[in-house]
């Protein structure tokens, strides 16, 4: 991370502390989500036979990412239409900081709303069921996720750069790609045509991985290479649309 | 027949402890642009907002076109037009469907409303942006759209409070040369304005108000007459020295200090003589620092008639360059 | 140049409202946020919750009885979310000076409210027949009578006229519609969940028996299966309409003063 980065890094999350709807976003409504969830299936979820506080934080965390990622892809169109990254453009500063600064400044958003849904999962009755290494994992893992999918929202808001359409784009990813999925309902659940799609969808596969790093004797090997080929690979397409956006924007 | 269109006699209006309109009474004609002139806070919006019946006065009348606008408000809503400091205007419709939805409201029928929006964006230049959303417009578009919305039924009596405030030159003479051509089809035209240039170039009368009555009233060449003849001024780019200036020509006449320099009032030539030699032997001694950077005899501005009626320091093109 | 005065033109009441009216559709249609509230987020909710939970909540009965179920909810959730940009809306041109604008026109005094509120039941009752349409095709069945039917689709735009008078009593008083929408959308979460329309009573942990049986969205959802397919429909609609009643009540004059206070003068 460059000192550019972490210069512009700082400009975002100051901007973001300044707006009460980002720590809405972050924080409080990830948190009325999983109180609101589990009030409302914990039963039902336990006649199935799931402890659903456990079920649940992941789900959660995965949620949170998707509303920071979301309004990152907003702060980004408003950098490309309000002319800040062509005003940084002209100064001596690498051609990537104003990106890399964005994404740092999100990752570090997520990595708080994190440190606040765990606290309070615990609180319901969520343990790690692993050794303190699959525990760090989790984490760890969280962050990944935070960081790939921010990317690609930034990517998307600086290639479509009006915010409506950044806005409605990122509500028709958000709602399919996480109700249809296994974050808040197993796959079982699903009508069976459905199935295949959900089981195999990355928000799933990162929900699998997510959810064996803070279980006990369960495979970790499986589910950690299937994420992290699916980070990998929207990684390399979030930086490449992001590249092109930011070649367009000079 | 020349009728007076509006007509306020008397108004008060106060605000808290603030007392905004005291005393305010004016006369205009039809046809004419009468400017509103006055510094800020001088009761300029208050008298705009009770002649366009947005505020009642606690005391004193207004008649506009006839009506009175505390006892027949509606009426005087359908004869007056109205912009305001700011483009009062819908951000998501087009510049075309806030012309036809403005005159609607004015109570048009649709395929007249829709006529008459046709002919407004033409005639303010707006044809090809009257399809784009109001939001991508730049200031001085919205400037035009708004003052355009105000006439989608010709108004009588159109009240444009500081219709160019914010806005660069070349826009700020476009919107003169409309309001000029409103005034020349018979349409009576109220305009407050702080710019003095504006008040000089624009209106056929001029009020000057302060602490919300009228200090003075006239023309701009009548006003200008009233600041007294011709005066000597004294151009100092340095604010420092001025007050020491003033204090050396003192015994000379009443010296006023002025944003850019000093003046006083001038007999003739021979008070330039008189100012030349006290200034030449001054500056080899006392005001040796001095830099004078020009002296020459002028007739007055309506700046100094501002000046002196409101006693204001406040420098009005300043403020402009602030804005 | 004549002097000829041309007469005055009057305000009405309802021509005004009906060009405010037409004004408020316009831009919401136009709006991409409202229309995606209006039309795709209950269609979602109901397609994605009916998918994932629907044989949890109602084991071993399929997911057409979920829909027949869970439906009422989220059409209701459609109009609830739906109001917040009525008031967006609102607090938006009341900053921008475009209500005082219309002072000075004659224009009806109750016009731009009325036009507001006009326009919120009409977009509310798009909803509830794509809402009810999407879900016909996945199973929803209307078991009563036409004057129930009639009233399944009247009794949540009644109860949205209580919502709407509260949320235009808050958005009157906003400094932004940020902080509008944010603080509300909360609200309406809240009541949305700890209701009885995704899950029954018995389901429910004991703590929040008590606030789902007193809510609102709960007695309103309730009301429309009861429409929909017949049961006990005094308890359900008199508790609705009391809170409809009640929140008119209390929030349209509320509503009312605020509005003529801000509009008065700008800020």
């Amino acid at each position: 991370m460059s000192l550019d980065s972490t210069v512009l890094a700082g400009r975002h999350l100051r901007l973001m502390s300044r707006r009460p709807a980002s720590i809405m976003g972050a924080v409080i409504l990830p948190l009325l989500f999983a109180l609101l969830f589990f009030t409302v299936f914990g039963k039902v979820m336990d006649r199935a036979g799931i402890d659903y506080i456990f079920y649940l934080l992941p789900a959660i965390i995965i949620q949170a990412t998707f509303f920071t990622a979301m309004s990152s892809a907003q702060l980004a169109a408003e950098d490309v239409t309000g002319g800040t990254l062509r005003r940084l453009r002209v100064m001596p500063i690498r051609r990537t900081a104003p990106v890399f600064g964005l994404l740092w400044a999100e990752v570090t958003r997520a990595a708080l709303s994190i440190g606040a849904l765990v606290p309070a999962s615990v609180a319901l009755g969520f343990r790690f069921r692993g050794g303190l290494l699959a525990s760090a994992g989790f984490i760890l893992a969280s962050l990944a996720f935070a960081a790939v999918l921010c990317t690609c929202f930034i990517a998307m808001g600086l290639t479509l750069r009006r915010v409506e359409a950044v806005q409605g784009a990122s509500n028709l990813i958000y709602f399919p790609a996480l109700l249809l999925s296994n974050a808040f309902a197993p796959a079982w659940a699903f009508p069976s045509w459905l199935r295949p799609v959900v089981e195999h969808q990355p928000v799933s596969r990162v929900a699998d991985a997510i959810r064996a790093l803070a279980d006990t004797d369960v495979g970790l090997t499986r589910p950690l290479l299937i994420a992290t080929t699916w980070l990998a690979g929207l990684l390399v397409v979030g930086l490449g649309f992001a590249t092109r956006a930011i070649g367009r924007a000079a | 027949m020349s009728s007076v269109m509006v007509e306020a006699n008397d108004l008060m209006k106060t605000f808290g402890t603030v007392r905004a309109l005291d005393g305010l009474s004016l006369r205009i004609e039809q046809g004419t642009i009468f400017g509103l002139l006055g510094p800020n806070g001088a009761g300029k919006t208050t008298a705009i907002n009770v002649f366009t019946t947005l505020e009642r006065p606690d005391a004193g009348q207004v008649r506009v076109a006839g009506y009175d606008v505390t006892r027949d408000a509606a009426q005087v809503r359908g004869v007056i037009g109205v912009t305001g400091q700011f483009a009062a205007l819908d951000d998501n419709l087009t510049g075309l469907e806030n012309l036809v939805l403005f005159g609607r409201l004015m109570k048009l029928g649709r395929q007249q409303a829709k006529a008459r929006a046709r002919e407004l964006l033409e005639r303010f230049d707006l044809v090809e942006a009257g399809a784009r959303r109001t939001k991508t417009y730049s200031g001085g578009m919205r400037r035009r759209l708004d003052l355009a919305a105000s006439l989608t039924r010709e108004p009588t009596v159109l009240f444009l409070d500081e219709p160019t405030t914010g806005l660069d030159p070349h826009s700020r003479i476009a919107l003169w040369d409309m309001v000029r051509e409103l005034r020349d089809n018979g349409i009576t035209v109220l305009l407050t304005t702080q710019y003095l240039a504006e008040a000089d170039e624009l209106a056929d009368r001029i009020a000057v108000i302060d602490h919300g009555r009228v200090v003075a009233e006239g023309t701009a060449g009548e006003l200008k007459q009233r600041a007294g003849g011709s005066v000597c001024h004294i151009t100092l780019p340095d604010n420092a020295t001025r007050e020491r200036v003033a204090r050396e020509l003192a015994d000379l006449g009443e010296v006023t200090v002025l944003p850019d320099g000093v003046s006083l009032p001038a007999a003739g030539p021979e008070t330039l003589v008189a100012v030349v030699r006290r200034l030449d032997e001054a500056t080899a001694t006392t005001l040796s620092d001095v830099d004078i950077e020009d002296i020459g005899l002028r007739r007055p501005t309506l700046e100094d008639v501002f000046l002196r009626l409101t006693g204001q320091g406040a420098h009005p093109e300043t403020a402009e360059v602030a804005t | 140049m004549t002097i000829a005065v041309p007469p005055p033109a009057r305000a009405s009441l309802l021509h005004d409202t009906m060009v405010m009216t037409g004004r408020t559709l316009l831009v919401t249609l136009r709006y991409p946020t409202a229309l995606f509230i209006a039309v795709v987020f209950p269609v979602l909710l109901l397609l994605l919750m009916t998918a994932s939970f629907g044989t949890i909540v109602l084991p071993g009965q399929g997911y057409r009885a979920f829909v027949n179920f869970g439906l009422p909810l989220f059409a209701v959730m459609g109009v609830l979310f739906s109001t917040l940009g009525t008031g967006a809306t609102t607090t938006i041109d009341l900053q921008a000076g475009f209500d005082t604008r219309l002072r000075t026109m004659p224009v009806s005094a109750a016009a731009p409210l009325l036009g507001r509120i006009a326009a919120d039941s009409l977009r509310n009752l798009m909803t509830l027949v794509l809402v009810v349409a999407v879900g016909i095709v996945m199973g929803f069945r209307f078991n009563t009578g036409p004057a129930s039917i009639i009233g399944f689709f009247v009794l949540p735009l009644v109860f949205a006229l209580g919502v709407v008078s509260l949320v235009l009593a808050a958005a009157v008083r906003a400094t932004s519609a940020e902080s509008l929408t944010s603080g509300l959308n909360a609200g309406f979460l809240l009541i949305s969940f700890l209701s009885t329309g995704m899950v029954s009573l018995a389901d429910l942990p004991g703590w929040a028996q008590p606030i789902a049986r007193g809510n609102p969205v709960s007695l309103l959802a309730e009301a429309m299966r009861v429409l929909a397919h017949g049961g006990p429909l005094t308890r359900p609609l008199l508790g609705t309409l009391a809170w409809a009643v009640g929140l008119i009540a209390v929030f349209g004059p509320l509503a009312v003063a605020g509005y003529r206070k801000r509009r008065a003068a700008r800020q």
